[in-house]
């Protein structure tokens, strides 16, 4: 399956998805030190979200998220791409600061046509992401 | 995006890699908001605890920055001027400490002055209405916008850095006028506004920071005498959990001389109500410890202005903070120095207060002394970060200044 969306941020990216239905937050609900979700009482609190796609509604992280998401890029425990329903301007500075893919407003919502653990592609050459 | 030939020599790199790296990420960042130009910026103010190497990578072949820029505290208590005395180990230190000689070097070169506090407003980086300004900090962000009258977007470290080293920041947001009015409206009803205490102006901001999100604010029904001190607390709660950084005080913001005009006379999205009950719970949330016995009192969250360090000299004067107690306060050294020569330093320091050029908010980020259970503070935003990262291991209760002040004395929580 195809979705067509916005390139925020270039790359081509291939990887497993972890999806949250919530708007998240590099600097509440993740531990850049160990690469998992710290959201409570979460369904997938404990999973890591290392080298791998986040699908997100949106961000809500505070003003210093950059610098966490910089220091667990820098460990390795940082996704590979980035991708939202609407991005906020904290997300695409993330994104942009350890230069990953980061796209938004699809055709249909990724939030719904994409399940946790899914293979994806990011084609961020073209603004399409793959399902597989 | 249209650059002018200045700025299309930057990102083509003729100052350097650094300039070209903050460019790059000014345009994208800029263009994923519909941006068509860069504006030059009035000053900047940016986070200090920056990682070494993301900091060379953005100043590389950087000369001085393109706007004047103060610095923002230390980071996890690890001021070296007071890290000791807070019993912070040498070991945790002295990395630190290298990062810090490391970070300076390159703060030389663009020419950042070493201010080290969250309020740099109250030590000279002072801008008018309309200017635009790149401040990091979610507080001041909300100060800039709402008691100045300044412009500023809510924007995070990174873009903020890239913005003070080239002095230009994408042209969107909040720069536009049509996008500053309000759209969450909090009426204050039913509470006696003669009355109103700091503590009770914090607790207002950290009830509308927990709804509010990403909308701007109109306040509604405050007095205009209410004092700089209080709104600095004020907005300071709110930015504890809240995405915005635009909050109209009708009668005191410079864009919000009435309602309508807060409002650009359009309704607003959505309307609460703010009185005693909503006071009351919100105050609840950190009104008590488990055995009123306190082990550390924190003030200083924002840094204590001079009025501030006044009145907790005259509290403390003749006395001392009570054995196995501990009095942290957070200023910036211009205002210590100020002190120092109203003697208000010595008081407070001879009864056995810390002063420290720290973040005072974030304080368990770092391994404090282990004996260290309950906080007292005056500041609804050191209470949600002391809570949240110390996973509640630290219990907290916030209260007023006095309050605070006493509790150092006598080791002992007597309520809010």
């Amino acid at each position: 399956m195809k979705l067509k969306g916005r390139v925020v941020n270039k790359g081509n990216i291939e990887g497993e998805a972890i999806v949250l239905e919530k708007p998240f937050s590099f600097t509440g609900d993740f531990d850049p030190s160990s690469g998992t979700l710290i959201i409570k009482d979460h369904p997938l609190f404990g999973q890591n979200i290392a080298n791998k796609v986040l699908i997100i509604p949106t961000g809500t992280g505070a003003v210093n998220a950059a610098i966490g998401v910089y220091r667990a890029y820098k460990k390795g425990n940082a996704p590979i791409g980035i991708i939202c329903r609407k991005a906020d301007p904290i997300t695409v500075e993330c994104a942009m600061t350890i230069n990953i893919p980061l796209m938004d407003c699809f055709d249909k919502d990724p939030i719904e046509m994409i399940k946790s653990g899914n293979r994806i592609k990011i084609l961020g050459e073209e603004g399409v992401v793959i399902i597989e | 995006m249209n650059l002018t030939k200045e700025e299309g020599a930057m990102a083509e790199g003729k100052y350097g890699p650094g300039i070209e790296r903050c460019m790059q990420l000014l345009t994208k960042y800029g263009e994923a908001f519909g941006a068509e130009k860069l504006v030059n910026i009035a000053s900047a103010h940016v986070f200090n605890a920056f990682p070494i190497d993301l900091l060379t990578e953005l100043a590389e072949g950087a000369g001085e920055a393109g706007t004047f820029t103060t610095l923002h505290p230390f980071m996890s208590l690890c001021d070296p001027l007071s890290c000791n005395e807070m019993g912070i180990s040498e070991d945790y230190f002295s990395i630190r400490k290298d990062e810090h000689e490391q970070r300076l070097k390159i703060y030389e070169r663009l020419g950042f002055l070493q201010t080290y506090t969250c309020a740099p407003m109250f030590i000279g980086n002072l801008v008018k209405k309309g200017d635009f300004v790149s401040w990091f900090g979610s507080e001041i962000q909300l100060f800039a916008n709402s008691v100045i009258g300044a412009k500023q977007n809510r924007e995070g470290a990174v873009v903020n850095m890239a913005t003070a080293i080239t002095g230009r920041s994408p042209y969107i947001g909040l720069f536009f006028d049509e996008n500053r009015y309000g759209e969450f409206l909090v009426e204050i009803e039913g509470l006696d506004l003669d009355l109103l205490t700091t503590i009770d102006y914090s607790a207002i901001g950290y009830y509308i920071g927990g709804i509010v999100q990403d909308r701007n604010i109109v306040i509604d029904g405050l007095n205009n005498t209410i004092t700089l001190d209080d709104i600095k607390h004020l907005l300071t709660s709110i930015s504890a959990s809240a995405a915005t950084v635009l909050c109209h005080i009708v009668g005191v913001t410079p864009e919000a001389p009435d309602l309508g005009r807060a409002l650009g006379n359009k309704k607003p999205k959505e309307k609460i109500r703010v009185g005693k009950e909503e006071l009351r719970q919100t105050k609840a949330m950190y009104s008590n410890l488990p055995s009123d016995r306190v082990d550390l009192v924190i003030l200083g969250c924002p840094h204590c202005t001079i009025q501030e360090l006044k009145r907790m000299a005259v509290l403390i004067e003749n006395q001392r903070v009570g054995t196995g107690q501990r009095l942290w306060v957070g200023t910036a050294h211009q205002i210590y120095d100020l002190a120092q020569t109203m003697g208000y330093s010595q008081t407070i320091e001879e009864a056995g207060g810390i002063f420290a050029r720290t973040c005072m908010a974030t304080i368990p980020d770092c391994p404090i002394p282990a004996d260290v259970k309950t906080v007292a503070t005056n500041s609804f935003k050191t209470a949600h970060y002391v809570d949240r990262i110390s996973k509640g291991r630290i219990r907290v209760a916030v209260g007023e200044l006095e309050k605070c002040v006493h509790a150092a004395i006598r080791g002992k929580w007597e309520g809010a």
